[in-house]
């Protein structure tokens, strides 16, 4: 019994050599650097800029989408004839002057690929788009 | 079609961005035909009422090949249809009535009620006629899902439309469209209670127009209507009248083709319809319905409605004139109940009638009524080579039945009997079996007098074998009276039984028989009498005459 009672006055006593025990540790936290996050900044904005660019891109190739888009009509139309980047830059630069309003009409305008309609800045280009009109009609 | 332009047509068709629409639309103007075709069938296949109204307003310009690129939109076009219904564009409104029809549209005739209803539409009249034609496309497919057994969702549709023309009767003081009334007419059916109700409603605005389309109009429907009422626990009085007015031949056939009239509903509505014009004019009727079938029908109908006893006369006088032989037939049952005069004649007309069926059917009648001067010609009948007529004139004398003849033979004279007797064997068929059973009988005297009978009727051939065994009977004044009445008959068995009847013990059966056997022989040719008969005779004759000496010898002694 009193070799437990001496057990807990002990720390009571020594109570002046504990209370300071800690004084030496910072009580503020350090300064904040932003040179320090950058990095992670960069990489979170570069990460949002290619999940945006990435949901666009889904977007606009997505057609099941309910839409009024006469550009994105051309482009379906495009990807179901199996165009090629080439022949569609040449549709749609036809498209560009025949109806400039409805490119996708250029695939229900046969008459519009005939060399004497051609604009001139597509003389040049007559024999592939005369493939690419039989491509699209025949 | 091409596949590259194919390509483009599918993918614009099925294409969910709208501007496809207005690209197929600006095409539809162009002059290539091919594409003009693509670019219909495109927009057909679109789910979008503005390019289906583009083609509609082009509909007069497209080929017939570029309108049946349209078949495949059936069931996609009823909002276009339904705005091209209501427009005031005429090109536009005879688009979407061609459509409609085409596609079997029956939900836009709740549209059309709407555009008739309308007092300032151009197209009110056009849309009552257009919904009457759809609501005939209606019934058609109607009885082509019954007959292939299937309860469909067209039932349904017939029902909603007829709950829209109702409540469009309720208007119908304001807008006063007739068609209305026979759209909803020709919806209802016979057992619908507002129908019903509006028919007994004698006060409602629209109650005129109702009997009209009852009574003139000649659209199926309504004549299925009207027919149908037959069958209903009970039809109104309206449509009674209305039944009894129609002449219209399309209508008689189906009357005459309808009701079965077996069915206790129809037999009692039957007797509401008083008079049914189309058999006025006989004749006419007879022209337009060459069917003697048909004819026939309209007998029995006739004879089921509640048409009078002067009517009836008429009817079966024109029959009888120019009707096919089984109209005739069928016109003889409705004098049946029908006395006087008039109807004698027309009996003793049919009787004289060329047709054994005529003749069967006028005998026929005489079983139940009285019809002076037809004996004649009904015992003439029973001759008649056609079963029938000679059955139905057995039926009309059965009162010469062999009872009856047995119960007054003993108080008729030799001559009537012997008439009479004739007469009893042709009517009554079991005449023969009678007189057999007449003759086992216990009681002496009904075997005496059915000997005698028998031989007045001659029918004594017929009961040969019977009066043979009456020989054996214990009764020797029966066994006389068989001995005697085998005289008439022939056959080897009677033969023998008459010369065993030689031998018996009285005296007065023997003398019967030897008599009978000389007749018999005489009849069939042969000798006079056999050589034993003759022996017998002998005997019998050699041993009255020694009865007789010895009775003399007797006497003398005496």
């Amino acid at each position: 019994m009193t070799t437990s009672c001496r057990g807990l006055l002990l720390p009571v006593a020594q109570a002046e050599h504990w209370q300071r025990m800690g004084d030496a540790f910072r009580h503020t936290p350090p300064p904040w650097r932003l040179e320090g996050c950058a990095p992670y900044m960069l990489a979170a904005c570069l990460a949002g800029i290619v999940g945006l660019v990435f949901a666009w891109v889904l977007r606009r190739n997505d057609h099941t989408a309910r839409c009024d888009d006469p550009e994105k009509l051309f482009r379906e139309l495009c990807q179901a004839h199996e165009l090629t980047g080439e022949q569609r830059l040449l549709l749609r630069e036809l498209a560009a002057e025949v109806c400039p309003r409805q490119p996708a009409a250029i695939f229900l305008a046969p008459q519009c690929f005939a060399p004497p309609t051609l604009p001139p800045s597509l003389a040049d280009n007559h024999a592939a788009l005369r493939e690419l009109r039989e491509q699209l009609f025949a | 079609m091409p596949s590259g332009l194919a390509t483009t047509v599918r993918t614009l068709a099925k294409s969910h961005n709208d501007a496809a629409t207005a690209v197929l639309a600006a095409t539809l103007d162009g002059a290539d035909a091919r594409l003009v075709e693509a670019a219909v069938q495109a927009l057909i296949g679109r789910r979008s009422k503005s390019g289906h109204l583009a083609v509609l307003r082009r509909w007069s310009h497209l080929t017939a090949e570029q309108r049946s690129a349209c078949d495949e939109g059936r069931g996609r076009l009823g909002a276009a249809l339904r705005d091209a219904l209501v427009s005031q564009d005429d090109a536009l409104f005879a688009a979407g009535a061609e459509l409609a029809l085409r596609f079997g549209e029956f939900e836009l005739v709740a549209t059309l009620i709407h555009v008739a209803e309308d007092q300032v539409s151009p197209h009110a009249v056009a849309a009552g006629r257009l919904a009457l034609s759809l609501i005939d496309g209606l019934r058609d497919a109607l009885r082509g899902e019954t007959d292939g057994g299937s309860a469909g969702g067209l039932q349904a549709v017939r029902r909603t439309l007829q709950e829209n023309a109702e409540h469009s009767l309720d208007r119908y003081r304001r807008h006063q469209r007739s068609e209305i009334v026979e759209a909803f007419l020709a919806l209802a059916r016979p057992d619908c209670p507002s129908l019903h109700k509006l028919l007994d409603s004698p006060h409602h605005p629209c109650f005129p127009a109702l009997v009209r389309t009852l009574t003139e109009s000649g659209r199926p429907s309504i004549g299925e209507l009207l027919v149908g009422f037959l069958e209903a626990p009970s039809i109104p009085r309206v449509a009674a009248h209305a039944l009894s007015k129609r002449t219209d031949p399309a209508f008689v056939a189906l009357l005459l083709a309808a009701p079965n009239q077996a069915h206790p509903h129809v037999r009692r509505n039957l007797k509401q319809v008083v008079d049914l014009a189309f058999l006025r004019d006989v004749r006419r009727f007879v022209a337009e319905h060459p069917d003697p079938w048909q004819q026939a029908a309209a007998m029995r109908l006739l004879q089921a409605s509640g048409a009078s006893v002067g009517d009836r006369l008429h009817v079966v006088e024109g029959m009888l004139e120019v009707a096919a032989p089984a109209a005739r037939a069928a016109a003889m049952p409705l004098l049946g109940s029908v006395p006087g005069d008039r109807a004698n004649h027309l009996i003793q007309v049919g009787l004289q009638d060329v047709e054994p069926a005529v003749q069967a059917a006028a005998a026929s009648l005489l079983a139940t009524r009285p019809c002076p001067g037809a004996l004649p010609r009904l015992v003439e009948l029973l001759s008649s080579p056609f079963e029938p007529a000679a059955a139905a004139a057995r039926a009309a004398l059965a009162d010469f039945s062999l009872e009856n003849y047995l119960r007054r033979f003993d108080a008729l004279d030799k001559n009537l009997r012997e008439k009479s007797g004739e007469l009893v064997l042709k009517v009554d068929a079991a005449a023969a079996d009678k007189l057999r059973a007449e003759l086992a009988d216990l009681d002496r005297t009904r075997r005496l007098r059915a000997i005698r009978a028998a031989e007045a009727m001659r029918a004594l051939p017929l009961i040969a074998a019977a009066l043979t065994a009456r020989l054996e009977d214990d009764d020797h004044l029966v066994r006389t009276a068989a001995a005697s009445g085998l005289g008439g008959c022939e056959g080897d068995d009677v033969r023998e039984a008459l010369l065993g009847a030689l031998h018996d013990r009285s005296a007065a059966v023997r003398a019967a028989a030897q008599a009978s056997l000389r007749r018999v022989d005489q009849s069939a040719g042969d000798e006079p009498l056999s050589t034993c008969a003759k022996e017998q005779g002998a005997k019998e004759q050699g041993a009255k005459e020694q009865g007789a000496e010895e009775q003399r010898a007797e006497e003398q002694r005496a």
